[in-house]
């Protein structure tokens, strides 16, 4: 085998843990600036997705809690016939 | 991980029924899985959430573990209902929603929060979209859902051989993208 056949990041050995990453993970201050790069990307990605489920969901929670083995209804979607049945 | 030391309490609670112990788990884990949802472009990301906690409700009684447990496993079922919304996606014919639809599951906040926030989205997913689906879904649970190697081992069910391997290639790519100046720092 030569080395062309085997990936790069196998060759150089970056499979165990990447510290920088998990760091950031952690909430530690970044130690060089690709880890503040890195960081940052993070928290976009953090702050890029909504994250309140509506309060309207959160109802819809109870109600599962309450009948526990009845086919809740979803949302906006579907509507539940009278013998639960999805539509 | 707000519940921690109470976590054994609210899940006994839980297991029993109690709505308040329901709701605790829910405030705690819910935006998170809100979140890993969109961003893994789930076709209706709340019901995946409401549909991961109808799921749970219902298989409480066999799980065991801790907090992180629970989470690994909420995560495992926000997942699996995702992966079959996706398959369902490719083989249904999509139809244009009505717009009264449209209006009532858009976004709510007001305008600039909105923009702001969609301006991000798209600056993320510009860096995302450059990932594998595979490396996509393992660094997503780790940031977004908090999950450690193992724990995404769990929920992914790959080797952890696999899964670092992923992680270590997708971070590659987003550090490559990031030296490009695809993100706006």
């Amino acid at each position: 085998m030569s080395e062309s056949d085997v990936p790069s990041l196998e060759m150089s050995g970056s499979m165990g843990p990447d510290d920088g990453f998990e760091r950031l993970l952690r909430g530690e201050t970044p130690k060089t600036p690709e880890e503040q790069a890195l960081g940052l990307f993070l928290q976009d990605v953090g702050g890029a997705f909504q994250a309140e489920p509506s309060l309207e969901e959160e109802a819809h929670i109870a109600a599962i809690v309450r009948m526990p083995t009845t086919r809740a209804r979803t949302r906006t979607t579907r509507t539940t016939d009278s013998d639960g049945v999805c539509r | 991980m707000a519940l921690a030391e109470s976590f054994a309490g609210v899940l006994e609670a839980a297991r029993v029924g109690a709505e308040w112990a329901w709701r605790a788990l829910y405030a705690d884990t819910a935006p998170d899985l809100l979140r890993y949802a969109r961003a893994s472009r789930a076709p209706d990301p709340e019901d995946v959430v409401g549909e991961t906690f109808l799921r749970a409700v219902r298989g409480l009684g066999s799980f065991e573990g801790d907090e992180r447990g629970f989470r690994a496993w909420l995560f495992t079922l926000a997942r699996n209902r995702i992966v079959d919304d996706h398959r369902k996606l490719v083989r249904r014919r999509t139809e244009p929603l009505p717009v009264e639809v449209l209006a009532e599951i858009g976004p709510h906040a007001d305008a600039e929060t909105e923009a702001m926030r969609a301006l991000a989205e798209d600056r993320v997913r510009s860096i995302l979209d450059r990932l594998t689906p595979d490396q996509r879904d393992v660094l997503l649970l780790r940031i977004l859902g908090g999950l450690t190697i193992e724990e995404v081992v769990t929920v992914v069910r790959k080797k952890p051989g696999a899964v670092k391997a992923l992680q270590a290639r997708g971070l590659a790519a987003i550090r490559d993208e990031i030296e490009l100046g695809a993100v706006t720092l």
